[in-house]
């Protein structure tokens, strides 16, 4: 068993290696903030997004429908797919008392805590005036899908914060004791914390109760964010029963997939495979392959059921994406972005030995680009065949590339920042 | 669970109800404006939606800190919401400005 000291390597120790890396963070975020700046300060005219594309003069009279949406609503969708699995895998340990998982249970919480301000983001950088965004609290409308995401959306990220900051409290009271120099700041992020057993217990019990009500806001979320789309019914292959659960389970594939990468990382980069043993990296790839199974079956029954009715809006986006000028990415995501992934995953029911972490590694990584994709086909090409007119083009700018892009090196950055402060692993699994 | 984690949970649920309420009310009649809370000025319901949320998810706490913190607690998280919400729109409407 690794020891305490093994744990806080992370808090303490400090190579060349993390200063390179965090200081190429840094300046693509700075890249990411001068292409915000740029949109900002020119409008989203920068971006390929349009509501209408009109062709150039000599093309005329080509109007043809563009995509109001684009990569900014793909990632959005991404983001609180990731933030699904934190809390949820989190939760079902300790409803579920998966004391073998426990030790991934943080790097899950920071996950979701670093996600959803990421899926927020996204929402900002969608909007030519986000001046206004304010307008969406004042006059929100109850009826509106959008006014159900930011309801589920706060409700998600406080309760991620209280069970965040609950589980991690007598980490915080010990690192003042184990790290004198930074007493001051968590003595006071501990509140008056005292280690009792009494305190203790009721920790876990508040945890447990906490934990029971957020499993149900976290499915909420993203059925709520499928809302915005399956409520539509002016969009071909948006208007569908499956969309909450087909939703909730894509989340739960990439969610549960980003975890299982992180996980291989800390072992990997922290020596812990005493820790996060083969066995525990393979329980999360289980539950990874079932839930990837499910997601198939998802996509091949809203794909069965679409091609089997005939003509209708929902075939010609279906046509487009099969035939079309996206069938190079709709094949490709199906053969390689979760053919080969569920291929990897399937191995190890023929035998133990086929289960190999590294290579699962690969997989979660391939399937997370896929889920990223795989939301940009369900956003554009339904926004690109719009019923009055002609099938319209979408490009995204190099600009809008960079503003999409700096989710994930903030992310980054907010992630190195809470494991240079906090432990990403309970120390209370490795006392004694 | 104990009596001060129940007080806050009810606290939170009529917050968010009274929020809910009235954005509900000014939003389909005009019966709101009669209210005093509307003659501030002040955009009540959103504000009070928020603060519910915030505070009935934060019962969990109070079971756990002394009324101080969290005090604390809630008004930092209901604070630090909409400072988000003020960065935004300050720094982005700046920004759009210049265009």
């Amino acid at each position: 068993m690794a020891s305490e000291d093994s744990v806080l390597q992370s808090l303490t120790k400090t190579g060349t290696a993390f200063y390179v890396f965090v200081l190429a963070l840094l300046v693509l975020t700075g890249e990411f903030l001068y292409a915000w700046y740029t949109q900002l300060t020119t409008g989203l005219i920068v971006t390929g997004m349009r509501s209408i594309y009109n062709a150039p003069n000599y093309m005329a009279p080509y109007v043809a429908g563009g995509s109001p949406w684009g990569i900014y609503i793909t990632n959005f969708i991404f983001w609180i797919g990731i933030s699904h699995a934190g809390i949820a895998i989190s939760a079902s340990v300790r409803l579920m008392d998966l004391k073998k998982y426990k030790v991934v249970a943080r790097m899950a919480e920071v996950l979701t805590l670093v996600a959803l301000p990421m899926a927020g983001l996204s929402i900002v950088f969608d909007q030519g005036r986000p001046d206004r965004i304010i307008n969406l609290l004042i006059y929100g409308r109850f009826q509106s899908p959008m006014l159900w995401d930011l309801t589920a959306i706060t409700t998600y990220f406080m309760g991620t914060i209280v069970y965040l900051y609950l589980s991690l409290r007598g980490d915080i009271d010990e690192l003042a004791h184990k790290l004198p120099r930074r007493e001051w700041f968590y003595k006071r992020l501990a509140m008056n914390y005292q280690g009792t057993e009494t305190e203790k217990q009721r920790h876990n019990q508040t945890l447990w109760w906490l934990a029971l009500a957020i499993v149900p806001i976290m499915v909420t979320v993203h059925s709520v964010v499928s809302f915005v789309f399956g409520l539509m019914i002016a969009r071909g292959q948006w208007y569908s029963t499956i969309f909450a659960i087909y939703f909730v389970v894509g989340a739960i594939v990439s969610g549960v997939a980003a975890v299982y990468s992180l996980a291989w990382i800390f072992r990997w980069l922290y020596k812990w495979e005493s820790l996060i043993t083969d066995e525990v990296l393979k329980g999360i790839s289980w539950a990874l392959r079932n839930v990837l199974i499910i997601y198939i079956y998802l996509w091949i029954a809203e794909e069965l059921t679409t091609r089997y009715m005939g003509d209708s809006a929902d075939l010609r986006v279906s046509d487009y994406l099969w035939f079309g000028p996206y069938a190079p990415i709709f094949w490709t995501l199906a053969i390689f972005g979760f053919g080969i992934p569920a291929i990897i995953l399937l191995k190890p029911i023929f035998g133990k030995r086929h289960f190999n972490p590294a290579l699962t590694f690969a997989a979660s990584i391939i399937l997370n680009v896929a889920l990223w994709v795989k939301r940009f086909t369900i956003v554009v090409p339904s926004l690109l065949n719009p019923p009055l007119y002609q099938t319209g083009v979408y490009i995204p700018t190099p600009t809008e590339v960079s503003i999409m892009l700096g989710t994930f090196w903030l992310a980054a950055l907010l992630y190195i920042a809470f494991i240079k402060l906090f432990p990403i692993i309970d120390l209370d699994l490795v006392k004694g | 669970m104990d009596k001060r984690t129940a007080a806050v949970l009810i606290l939170g649920f009529l917050i968010l109800i009274s929020g809910l309420s009235l954005w509900v009310l000014g939003d389909q009649t005009s019966s709101v404006v009669s209210l005093p809370l509307a003659s501030t000025g002040v955009l009540w319901a959103p504000l009070l939606w928020v603060c519910g949320i915030i505070v009935l998810l934060s019962a969990a706490f109070a079971t756990n800190v002394g009324p101080k913190y969290y005090a604390l607690w809630v008004v930092s998280l209901i604070v630090g919401y909409l400072v988000i919400f003020g960065i935004i729109v300050v720094i982005t409407g700046y920004l759009v400005s210049l265009s």
